[in-house]
């Protein structure tokens, strides 16, 4: 048996006088992606990008003006200097390489999906999906974000874009939006063999407790195809978990 | 040894269960078909495994003996008695929802004809709408294609 310190242990529960301070746990050192992506100003700026725009609208958004400065061999640099980290970004290079374009977004086969629901709650931000859903809807159907994602967002400079249209979602709060006319409305990157790459926000607000909660569970696919690389900001769930799976448009 | 069949995924379609014949026997009960839908979804696809198929098994059974009966009339599903059923949201939130009841309720016609008194009605309803959903939305159904049973 080992002997425990007497001073550690009373360091770490005193019985009286005032609350200890206890010295503060250093940072741990970044790693060498982490320490890599700092260095680079694109890779701040694509971080900011994603988290506000969504990774499919930063992406296409990124290489688009990548290319217009400098060519496909631009757009294979930044896919070489970001892909790694940023999955949904690496695909979109790699398709703008193949001559595949943004493609068009279309919410008719959603609102389809959406019939008779009179709340949205959406998991995620892909503004031009956004725009696209707001645009679809009708106004008496409310539209809900959900302000939890993994990354660092500004959510009033977000929800600020839609005006009073989209409204902000707690966490704690999105049963509130549960009922017998209320959809759940995930982005979806890509599908493959059955499972498709969401943001783990979408696992936070699908359990098996809210899966009764919620009429329709709707996977809208922003990408056509899933990431090669493993991907650092998305989760894999079953498409058998959504009720309604909506695949992207193609032009 | 012979190779025993996989199990249902734990949620999604169960692919050798036929439900058509259950959404066919609701449909005078709960007629939007995406209502249905959801109903059948909460009772088939959530829960333990045992409890889906168990349910399945029970409404199937019942779906196939009111195939076998031609109803003398139509049942008149909006003059029968119903106790909704709501969903068991957090009470933090759910004055939030404005519609947090399931499409369909618990018939009381039967009960009250068949259990001793109110309080016993009582006492049956509350438990018929207690614990998960899968549970309860399997009672209200089954409790349906009874009272529509008792009718022909």
């Amino acid at each position: 048996m080992s002997e425990r310190s007497p001073a550690a242990s009373s360091a770490r529960i005193p019985l009286v006088g005032a609350p200890l301070s206890l010295p503060r746990t250093p940072e741990p050192p970044p790693d060498v992606e982490e320490r890599a992506l700092a260095r680079t100003d694109l890779g701040s700026a694509f971080e900011l990008a994603s988290a506000e725009l969504g990774f499919a609208a930063a992406s296409w958004l990124f290489v688009e003006n990548v290319a217009k400065v400098g060519g496909d061999a631009a757009v294979r640099a930044l896919g070489d200097e970001l892909g790694t980290t940023f999955s949904v970004l690496d695909l979109v290079v790699r398709r703008w390489l193949e001559g595949r374009r943004r493609p068009h977004v279309d919410a008719g086969r959603l609102r389809s999906a959406l019939h008779g629901v009179r709340r949205v709650l959406v998991v995620g931000v892909e503004a031009e999906h956004l725009d696209a859903l707001a645009r679809a809807l009708d106004p008496t159907v409310r539209l809900g974000l959900l302000t939890y994602r993994l990354q660092r967002v500004d959510w009033p400079r977000v929800l600020a874009n839609f005006g009073d249209r989209i409204e902000p979602v707690d966490l704690a709060e999105f049963q509130g939006w549960a009922g017998a006319r209320s959809g759940l409305l995930t982005f979806v990157y890509g599908e493959r063999h059955g499972l498709v790459n969401v943001l783990s926000a979408f696992l936070r607000v699908s359990g098996p407790d809210v899966r009764t909660q919620f009429r329709e569970i709707i996977g809208w696919d922003v990408l056509g195809a899933a990431p090669d690389v493993y991907p650092r900001y998305l989760v894999e769930t079953a498409v058998s978990d959504l009720t309604a799976f909506v695949p992207l448009a193609e032009r | 040894m012979a190779k025993s069949a996989p199990p249902p995924p734990r949620s999604g379609q169960l692919p050798d269960l036929d439900r058509e014949a259950v959404d066919r026997a609701l449909a005078t009960v709960v007629p939007d078909a995406r209502d249905r839908a959801f109903v059948l979804r909460c009772i088939l696809e959530e829960g333990p495994r045992h409890h889906r198929i168990a349910s399945w098994a029970l409404l199937r059974a019942l779906a196939g003996l009111l195939e076998s009966r031609p109803p003398a009339a139509p049942l008149e599903a909006e003059a029968i008695p119903t106790e909704p059923l709501r969903m068991r949201l957090p009470p933090s939130v759910a004055q939030a929802s404005e519609d947090a009841a399931f499409p369909i309720g618990i018939p009381k016609r039967l009960l009250a004809r068949s259990l001793e008194d109110d309080e016993e009605t009582a006492i049956a309803l509350e438990a018929l709408a207690d614990g998960p959903p899968h549970h309860a939305l399997a009672n209200a159904v089954m409790l349906w294609l009874m009272e529509a049973l008792a009718g022909r």
